[in-house]
């Protein structure tokens, strides 16, 4: 079943729509999960929340692209779940390490709660995405919304771990140039 | 933390980059083709290279009156009249070459004086340069001789045969280049 097809399940309130979802989104969504939370029931009860989320979000909403309105919720979600998790705590693991990597390039925001200014920053950062070549995109857009491990991209990728780090971390430091000549302070 | 504003702007990309991200960064074999295809091209490349080397004129015997050519030189002419009748003037130079037949394929034949006849050719005509099949006979003819001259035939490019003067014995010889 194609997007717009599931799209329209859910704004004619056809309870289809999250089977359809399931089906198609669910292991995408499950791996996001997966990715932050590193725990299995977590992650299921949190793709379950993030199916109730886009039944609760179309209607009014009509995305065109479907992956990505799930991949945001379920990241969004996940990343609730973990932070309520680890408030008491420094945690570890591997999202943990992407987290520290993202200190690289991080700037101040207004209110960092703020979601006015997050999705501000979030445009700024497409914008400058879109001057790298597409590999450094993908790489950059699955290590930091996908939260997937440096193997992972660099299996999928067919290269080796290091040119994956390397990558990164030229990206993170281009990005971090990229927001203060925008006018952002280094955090 | 000082990456939290980062991970909640990550949450606001545009969509379509994370559509490409996620349909893009699928795995991408195609880049160890190449390599393949590169390592196969040079060893076709080695492979041909070395066959056409030892295709080529040193295995493409001459013969000289039945006698294959070697690195010896064979006198191919008779010796200059003495001191009694000296030679008023070079006379022409003209020896038979008679290519192996187990050439399979033609041959460029050229020189670096004088020309080249073939019986095969009706019209006579002298070409520094001719094609030549296995088995087929060529007449090299160098009109006028110079004794401190070298003269080189060359299959399809290579040195094959030279013919030079030797003062010591009064011939002209030939020998494989």
């Amino acid at each position: 079943m194609d997007d717009a097809q599931i799209v329209a399940l859910y704004w004619q309130r056809d309870e289809h729509a999250i089977e359809a979802t399931a089906a198609k989104y669910g292991p995408y969504c499950m791996k996001i999960s997966q990715n932050i939370l590193s725990d299995r029931a977590d992650s299921e009860e949190n793709v379950n929340d993030t199916y109730l989320k886009a039944w609760h979000a179309m209607p009014p909403q009509r995305p065109a692209i479907l992956s990505a309105f799930l991949g945001k919720i379920a990241r969004n979600l996940a990343l609730n779940r973990y932070k309520a998790r680890n408030t008491q705590k420094r945690a570890g693991g591997a999202f943990a390490l992407s987290l520290d990597e993202l200190d690289d390039c991080a700037v101040t925001l207004p209110g960092p709660e703020d979601e006015t200014a997050a999705r501000e920053l979030g445009a700024l950062i497409s914008a400058f995405l879109r001057t790298q070549s597409e590999e450094v995109r993908a790489m950059f857009v699955l290590r930091y919304f996908c939260c997937d491990s440096i193997e992972e991209i660099s299996a999928r990728f067919g290269c080796g771990e290091s040119r994956v780090k390397t990558t990164l971390l030229r990206t993170r430091r281009k990005l971090k140039q990229h927001l203060v000549r925008e006018g952002y302070d280094e955090a | 933390m000082k990456h939290e504003a980062m991970v909640r702007a990550m949450s606001a990309l545009d969509d379509d980059l994370i559509a490409e991200a996620l349909s893009a960064a699928g795995p991408r074999k195609a880049r160890a083709f190449p390599r393949v295809l590169a390592a196969a091209a040079c060893l076709a490349l080695i492979v041909t290279a070395a066959l056409t080397l030892t295709r080529r004129a040193p295995e493409t015997d001459i013969l000289i009156g039945g006698t294959v050519l070697t690195g010896a030189p064979v006198p191919i002419d008779q010796p200059a009249p003495m001191a009694l009748a000296p030679v008023e003037s070079a006379q022409p130079l003209s020896v038979s070459l008679t290519f192996d037949a187990s050439a399979d394929a033609p041959l460029t034949a050229e020189v670096s004086g004088g020309v080249l006849d073939s019986p095969l050719d009706s019209a006579a005509r002298g070409l520094s340069s001719r094609t030549v099949s296995g088995g087929e006979t060529l007449t090299w003819t160098i009109e006028s001789p110079d004794e401190d001259a070298v003269y080189t035939l060359c299959l399809d490019g290579a040195p094959a045969a030279v013919l030079r003067y030797d003062a010591a014995s009064g011939y002209w010889t030939a020998a494989r280049a």
